[in-house]
């Protein structure tokens, strides 16, 4: 009776789920009504935040798609609303490997990867079996591209570029000796790519650096003094590294306590965050990031230029419907659903094997920058700027063209 | 009915007919699933909640670092297809291999603890584990390595999963009903006595260990060759040791049917909740949960005696 009764439960929740999943997918229509974009994001777990905010982004541009009646698509002849289908990976690549599963099933024309470069690589294979286009917007790691992956698309600056910038700045300070850098990164894939990029920088300019330091740290650790004495004691004129929010403002606090003094402190991710100044007051001013994407920038007279959004209109429009200021993740997934807009509308075409194709002849400026891709699919058209706290103002220091104040340095 | 020492009772039979047609369900499920993963997964859920409760369960000793195998065999099977390119059934069988030596490592120092010792010596296992393969480059270090996309078969990987989730269950049921398991379960009542009348409680929990451990190790190797990406926070996940103790107590700890019932109730529960509410589903779970331990403590199997006995006992003083 027991085992009846386990049975019979058995059998319910098989029942159930075999219910949901076959009236969950899709029908077949005798055309397409609606382009759908399917998609897991990590809405909770240890990314969540990131993945709310890309999330935030990418329902932005389909509103304002949808606002202007769709896509148009050639080979149907009319314009198509897009529908996205998004669900919660929990931060976790097991359930990213399940839900992507879903969404073919579902029938979904393209994938957009979830945040992050390791769940990206989970979705990956399943993209790539099933010949779906998988949009990157938040998996900077290079090691995404050297995999021969054909569907797999990145929209965002790839890791190895995230220090170059802040190197070409230095340089171009003329100094007469070499400049002595520490690099201080985190120890976790996509830190680890930024600082190989940055090395293959530093090997390609002659006589130009001297790395005087070169170690990294544990990011869950409370406190980084003991390392940061080491960095001290090795005498560097700028520290370059970080990793992620909580690490990078631990740094600064650290350097403070310590007493310490660099010409140039330049950190990931955490000094774009709006908090990094509300948490940590004066002693933001003056610290470096690279950045993807900045609000002050401003590429509408580049061509050819698509989108009709300007970063100024996207800050506001974004600020209006999401009640908070975007971050560079937002702005990357709105520009991920620019990107795929103009190479469906371009190619006229649902079938994600043509527009992967179209992809690869792309060579367009939105308001996030440029977008062209390598053979692997990989950035190769976007770069990198390079942002620094100025008297509580977020400022573009780099490259020039875009800057809106010089560099201040070296730090007084 | 005898069959050369083996009694088959009408309870068996049932049993056994139950059994078989579960069995055809998941060998035909591809023919008319198409989201095969979801299967895949609900079974390596039910092997590493079975895996828990084979030492756990039969034993009463918790073991906080069951991810340890898990995570260990991912890395064993994944380095092997990746650098040796490996068949791949001798990468999975090769990972739990390496768990159940692990297991045995473990064990050695560790079975002769008895109550909550052991349990805190293994909560710092699987953080040791986690920073030791972060700064190893050997093993890929922090950004961890990929499966090259031709070793990416999921329906292959899901017959394979078939078959060691059976040799699992079947496993813990064979242990549960041999003088070993009486053993164990001697162990578990009252260790000091069991030991006074001969049973040598360390040999019994180190074995114990070391199926526990060879089992989770297959977990781990086939669900890093379903996700073809591994990194240290991901194989050694302390939430893969919670979900497993969840899954085996909700199902009924002890028992081999109860984490096949906790394994998959809890995933297809947290899956569907995820699927149709992204943002509260975690809250959803949480509730039905907490309400599911305050109403039947004991898990579904033994709610479900608990039931059924009282409606014996009904029908009993009713015909009295």
């Amino acid at each position: 009776m027991a085992i009846g009764i386990v049975v019979l439960l058995v059998v319910i929740a098989v029942g159930g789920g075999y219910y949901y999943y076959s009236t969950t997918q899709a029908p077949t229509p005798s055309g397409p009504s609606v382009i759908k974009i399917g998609m897991t994001m990590p809405l909770s777990g240890s990314l969540a935040s990131d993945g709310v905010m890309s999330l935030d982004g990418l329902k932005m541009w389909a509103m304002n798609v949808n606002a202007s009646g769709g896509i148009y698509v050639s080979s149907l002849n009319h314009k198509l609303p897009v529908q996205l289908t998004y669900y919660d990976d929990t931060s976790t690549a097991s359930v990213v490997a399940t839900d992507y599963q879903q969404l073919v099933t579902q029938g979904v024309n393209f994938l957009i990867a979830p945040y992050s470069s390791g769940l990206t690589l989970a979705a990956a294979p399943i993209a790539e079996t099933n010949h779906l286009l998988l949009m990157s917007h938040g998996g900077a790691s290079d090691s995404i591209w050297s995999k021969g992956y054909k569907y797999v698309v990145e929209v965002l600056s790839p890791g190895s570029k995230y220090a170059v910038p802040v190197l070409q700045m230095l340089e171009n300070q003329n100094s007469s000796t070499p400049l002595k850098v520490a690099f201080f990164f985190g120890n976790d894939a996509f830190s680890i790519s930024v600082r190989q990029g940055a090395a293959a920088f530093i090997n390609a300019t002659s006589g130009k650096f001297s790395v005087v330091y070169n170690q990294l740290y544990d990011e869950s650790a409370t406190s980084y003094t003991a390392q940061l004495s080491q960095v001290a004691a090795a005498n560097p004129d700028v520290v370059i590294g970080g990793a992620h929010f909580a690490d990078g403002e631990t740094i600064m606090k650290n350097i403070q306590s310590l007493g310490l003094h660099f010409s140039m402190v330049s950190l990931l991710v955490a000094p774009d965050d709006p908090h990094f100044l509300s948490d940590l007051g004066s002693l933001a001013n003056n610290v470096v990031a690279p950045s993807q994407w900045e609000s002050n920038l401003d590429f509408s007279h580049f061509t050819p230029y698509y989108g009709n959004i300007s970063s100024a209109q996207f800050l506001s429009q974004f600020k209006s419907t999401f009640n908070m200021p975007p971050n560079y993740e937002a702005a990357e997934a709105y520009n991920t659903g620019l990107v795929l807009e103009k190479a469906i509308s371009d190619s006229g075409s649902l079938n994600s094997t043509v527009v992967r194709n179209q992809l690869s002849s792309e060579n367009i400026w939105t308001f996030y920058g440029n977008f062209q891709i390598g053979p692997t699919g990989i950035q190769a058209g976007h770069t990198m700027v390079v942002m620094q706290w100025q008297n509580g103002v977020k400022q573009t220091i780099w490259p020039r063209p875009v800057a809106t104040a010089p560099f201040v340095y070296p730090m007084p | 009915m005898k069959l050369s020492g083996f009694t088959l009772t009408r309870r068996r039979s049932a049993e056994l007919a139950v059994a078989v047609v579960l069995l055809a369900l998941l060998l035909l499920a591809p023919t008319f699933f198409a989201r095969i993963s979801v299967l895949f997964f609900i079974l390596n859920w039910i092997v590493l909640s079975e895996s828990f409760n084979m030492f756990t369960g039969l034993t009463g000793y918790v073991n906080f670092g069951h991810v340890v195998f898990y995570g260990v065999g991912g890395y064993v099977s994944a380095l092997l297809m990746a650098n040796a390119h490996a068949s791949p059934y001798l990468a999975v069988i090769a990972g739990g291999l390496a768990s159940s030596v692990l297991a045995l490592g473990i064990s050695l120092p560790t079975a002769r603890l008895r109550g909550a010792y052991f349990a805190i010596a293994t909560l710092s296992i699987n953080e040791a584990f986690l920073v030791t393969f972060d700064s190893w480059d050997a093993v890929g270090s922090a950004p961890g390595f990929t499966l090259p996309i031709s070793y990416y078969q999921p329906v292959v990987e899901y017959y394979v999963m078939v078959v060691v989730a059976v040799a699992c269950v079947a496993a813990m049921y064979a242990i549960s009903k041999s003088r070993f398991g009486i053993a164990l379960q001697a162990i578990r009542q009252q260790e000091g006595t069991a030991s006074s009348i001969g049973v040598n409680a360390a040999y019994y929990k180190s074995l114990t260990l070391v199926f526990s451990g060879f089992f989770a190790g297959l977990a781990g190797a086939l669900a890093i060759w379903q996700i073809t990406y591994i990194d240290p926070p991901s194989a050694f996940d302390i939430t893969i040791t919670v979900n497993s103790i969840s899954m085996a107590m909700l199902g009924g700890l002890g028992t081999a049917i109860g984490p096949v019932v906790g394994g998959a109730l809890l995933y297809e529960l947290t899956d569907l909740l995820g699927l149709s509410y992204p943002f509260i589903h975690l809250i959803i779970l949480g509730v039905i949960i907490i309400g599911v331990v305050l109403v039947i403590p004991d898990g579904i199997l033994g709610g479900s005696r608990r039931v059924l006995a009282k409606v014996r006992g009904r029908r009993r003083s009713g015909n009295g």
